[in-house]
């Protein structure tokens, strides 16, 4: 069976995210999950838009994992969406292949959920940060889904990672299944 | 001739043919094969070989070249790398062992003198057993087997003072119950020549082997080299005689004096092949010089001693090896490994009872003790293999993955244009590397430059087996002739199959051969030059350096799928000539797709606010 969904890993160094790491192990092991770790595919950071977009149009849902760097996805999320999602593709005259399908956008963060208060450092909610993908999935008319924020990474406790891994998860098998 | 030599050298060879591999099939070690192939053949045995004289020169060479070859391996980088452990571990398994030996044999009611010799004496370990036993289950990387090393490191080096100690130590005249006194400037004589030949033998190697090494290197006469490095170890064995040390001392200062040199893995390569055979020798003689008739004697005696030493030097070996905090596994296999006497006590008790220090009868005794230990070590790790081991993980399997602080080895081939800057990247991230060449010239001129690039030719197996190919985690082949390369490469991959190989290719058709040859990273020396210039090239014609950086990527990769599909079609010419030729029309698809497949642009086309900048190209001048 071919995968009905992409889960974009966007961490330029797995080796030291403990959330990542073990969120991207999680999604590897369901069926009908294409995990594209795009630092370890593109890592001279040269993204070939082409391939990218075939890869696309095979798949129902689009997932993105990513750490929060300055209140938004790492910077090679950004050229691959650049590259990929081009005018008279996904936007513009004839562009409308990535329609219809599913954008998630999952993010961890350093600081507590405290930070992400009004008055806090970060002065709004993470959520509000993503507004850019929001927008981004309306345009090109993919259905957008809540986000997942895991907070504190680094210094959240196991029991709660392994919660919100499995919420995780249980919205993962449910793309794949669905897709069927 | 004489045929009773000749006979003799059959005996041996024939016993170690039947024994050695019987003793591994049944699992154990080979050592233990040599040393019942010894035992068999001897004077206890079927007395195939009773003459002692042959018994004293078989073993007297075979400690010699065993001992040449230590002393090639304790290089000072290496010693100052491990200076905590050897400061910690080694000095304090030592001095501690030699103290509560000594004590227990002064207990026994030996004088202070002969109990002192005794207690340094015994807290020397099995070299050649330890060394092989680490080599053979390449444990070298964990703490059982650099712990082990740096024991070994400071018992090496300790063996010096111990016999410049020992005239200090002996009797005078024939009457042993009598201390010498030990002002007696005779006594003080014999331990200054000591420490002056020993001076005197480093500032030789420095100046006079040394540019003799590289004069016969640079012949390049194979033959050359291996008559000069058996003549070093001849020579310096004769110069000790001369002075009345033992030989075997000679051959072991001669190998410390080469081992900081840049031809020590040359050395070990071109003597490689006498060392098995002749740490054999040594075993075999071992286990001749187990003198039943003393054990007859006074067997519960020798037992006691045999077990008591094991048991004093296992428990301090396990204890310093708790408190550096080791595995339980490693504490175990480390105490078990060091806890028989060595082959420098038969150096050492020889030379005391030369001296007059030691009596025959204790002379006699300690040798059949330390023999005995010697024979029980295999068992020994047998019996851990099958019993404990099991039980408790020989690994600590839960450690976390390893830090950067135990990088393996990297072999870099050839320190030419190519593998310098391959050299320079790896330094950089503190990777260590062991660099070989076979240019004199070269060497030289780097050296200057404060490189050590070790003398050899790389495509010789004994050369890179005593580079420690086996245990490297990656061997860079940068030298220059594509046959050579591709020689090379085989030759690592067939004996070397878990290493990674990374390989410098001529051109196209060259590195499809190391693909075959089964490299794991084949790269075309002159590539990715030319790509960088052409991409320089783009720019100085106007184009943006990005769009041109871009276009070498495209570039790039495309030039890797070419490079990976054509290897199947090659030896088709048909086939291949039509494919290179569709590559061309693919690469202008592939240049032309970065912008052109949907009106790619990063962005561009993005509600018009990015003018499209007529395929990257813009008129600087503007």
């Amino acid at each position: 069976m071919p995968a009905s969904v992409l889960f974009v890993l966007a961490h330029p160094d797995l080796t030291i995210s403990r959330a990542n790491r073990a969120i991207a192990a999680t999604a590897r092991g369901i069926e009908g999950i294409d995990v594209l770790d795009l630092y370890d595919e593109y890592p001279d950071l040269f993204v070939d838009g082409g391939a990218e977009r075939r890869r696309i149009e095979a798949v129902s849902a689009i997932v993105f994992q990513m750490p929060f760097f300055w209140y938004s996805g790492p910077s090679l999320l950004k050229e691959w969406m650049d590259r990929t999602f081009t005018s008279r593709w996904a936007y513009g005259q004839g562009g409308h292949r990535a329609q219809g399908k599913s954008l998630t956008v999952s993010i961890t963060t350093g600081s507590d959920s405290g930070a992400w208060a009004p008055t806090g450092i970060h002065g709004a909610p993470a959520e509000d940060y993503l507004k850019p993908y929001h927008q981004f999935a309306r345009f090109c008319g993919m259905h957008w889904h809540d986000p997942f924020v895991l907070h504190a990474s680094r210094t959240v406790s196991d029991e709660s990672l392994a919660h919100h891994i499995g919420r995780l998860r249980e919205h993962l098998e449910a793309l794949a299944a669905k897709a069927e | 001739m004489d045929t009773s030599l000749l006979f003799a050298i059959f005996v041996l060879l024939a016993a170690i043919v039947a024994l050695v591999p019987l003793s591994r099939f049944f699992g154990l070690s080979t050592i233990l094969g040599y040393l019942a192939a010894g035992i068999l053949v001897g004077p206890y045995g079927l007395r195939l070989i009773s003459d002692t004289d042959t018994i004293r020169h078989v073993s007297e060479f075979g400690v010699v070249m065993m001992l040449f070859l230590v002393g090639l391996e304790l290089q000072p980088a290496e010693i100052w790398r491990m200076r905590n452990k050897v400061m910690g571990l080694g000095l304090s398994q030592f001095v501690l062992t030699a103290l509560i030996v000594a004590a227990l044999a002064h207990q026994l009611g030996v004088s202070w003198q002969v109990a002192t010799i005794v207690g340094l004496t015994l807290s020397m370990s099995s070299t050649a057993i330890a060394l092989q036993t680490i080599a053979q289950r390449s444990i070298m990387q964990t703490d059982a087997g650099r712990g082990g090393l740096a024991i070994l490191l400071v018992q090496d080096i300790a063996v010096i003072p111990v016999l410049a100690a020992i005239p200090l130590l002996s009797f005078s005249g024939g009457t042993p119950e009598v201390p010498t006194n030990i002002w007696d400037p005779a006594q003080w004589r014999v331990a200054a020549e000591i420490v002056g030949v020993f001076v005197l033998t480093i500032l030789a190697g420095r100046y006079l082997v040394r540019p003799v090494l590289r004069f016969v290197a640079e012949t390049g006469v194979r033959e050359g080299f291996t008559a000069l490095a058996l003549a070093l170890v001849v020579g310096a064995s004769v110069l000790m005689m001369q002075i009345g040390l033992s030989p075997a001392l000679g051959a072991f200062m001669g190998g410390v004096l080469l081992a900081d040199s840049e031809y020590r893995h040359e050395l070990e390569g071109t003597l490689e092949p006498f060392k098995g055979l002749l740490l054999g020798l040594f075993f075999i003689s071992v286990g001749m010089s187990i003198a039943f008739s003393v054990l007859y004697a006074q067997p519960l005696e020798i037992i006691g001693v045999v077990l008591g030493l094991m048991a004093v030097k296992g428990l301090v070996l396990f204890a310093l090896a708790t408190l550096f905090r080791m595995h339980l596994a490693d504490r175990i296999l480390m105490a078990i490994l060091l806890c028989q006497g060595g082959e420098f006590a038969f150096l050492v008790l020889q030379f005391a009872r030369d001296q007059g220090s030691l009596a025959q009868s204790g002379y006699e005794f300690l040798i059949v003790a330390v023999a005995l230990s010697m024979l029980l070590t295999p068992l020994l790790i047998f019996a851990f293999d099958k019993l404990v081991a099991p039980r408790i993980g020989t690994r600590s399997a839960t450690r976390a993955p390893d830090t950067i602080d135990t990088r393996q080895k990297v072999i870099v081939l050839g320190y030419g244009r190519f593998g310098q800057i391959v050299t320079r990247m790896l330094r950089a991230q503190g990777y260590e590397m062991t660099l070989i060449d076979d240019d004199p010239a070269q060497i030289e001129l780097v050296k200057r430059f404060g490189v050590k690039v070790f003398y050899g030719d790389g495509g010789r197996l004994d050369l890179l087996d005593a580079a420690g190919a086996a245990d490297a985690q990656l061997i860079v082949i940068a030298v220059g002739e594509r046959e050579r390369i591709t020689a090379i490469a085989q030759m690592v991959r067939r004996h070397f199959p878990k290493v990674k190989v990374a390989a410098r290719a001529v051109d196209r058709s060259h590195a499809h051969d190391l693909m075959d040859a089964g490299v794991d990273i084949a790269e075309r020396e002159t590539f990715h030059s030319a790509v960088s210039l052409g991409t320089r090239a783009l720019v100085a014609l106007g184009y943006l350096p990005h769009k041109a950086n871009r276009l070498a990527h495209a570039f790039v990769r495309h030039d890797y799928r070419i490079l990976n599909e054509s290897r199947d079609l090659r030896h088709d010419e048909t086939a291949y000539v039509g494919y290179m030729r569709s590559s061309i029309e693919m690469l202008n698809e592939v240049m032309r797709a970065d912008r052109s497949e949907h009106g790619e642009n990063a962005a561009g086309d993005w509600m018009d606010d990015f003018t499209d900048i007529d395929n990257g190209r813009q008129d600087r001048t503007e």
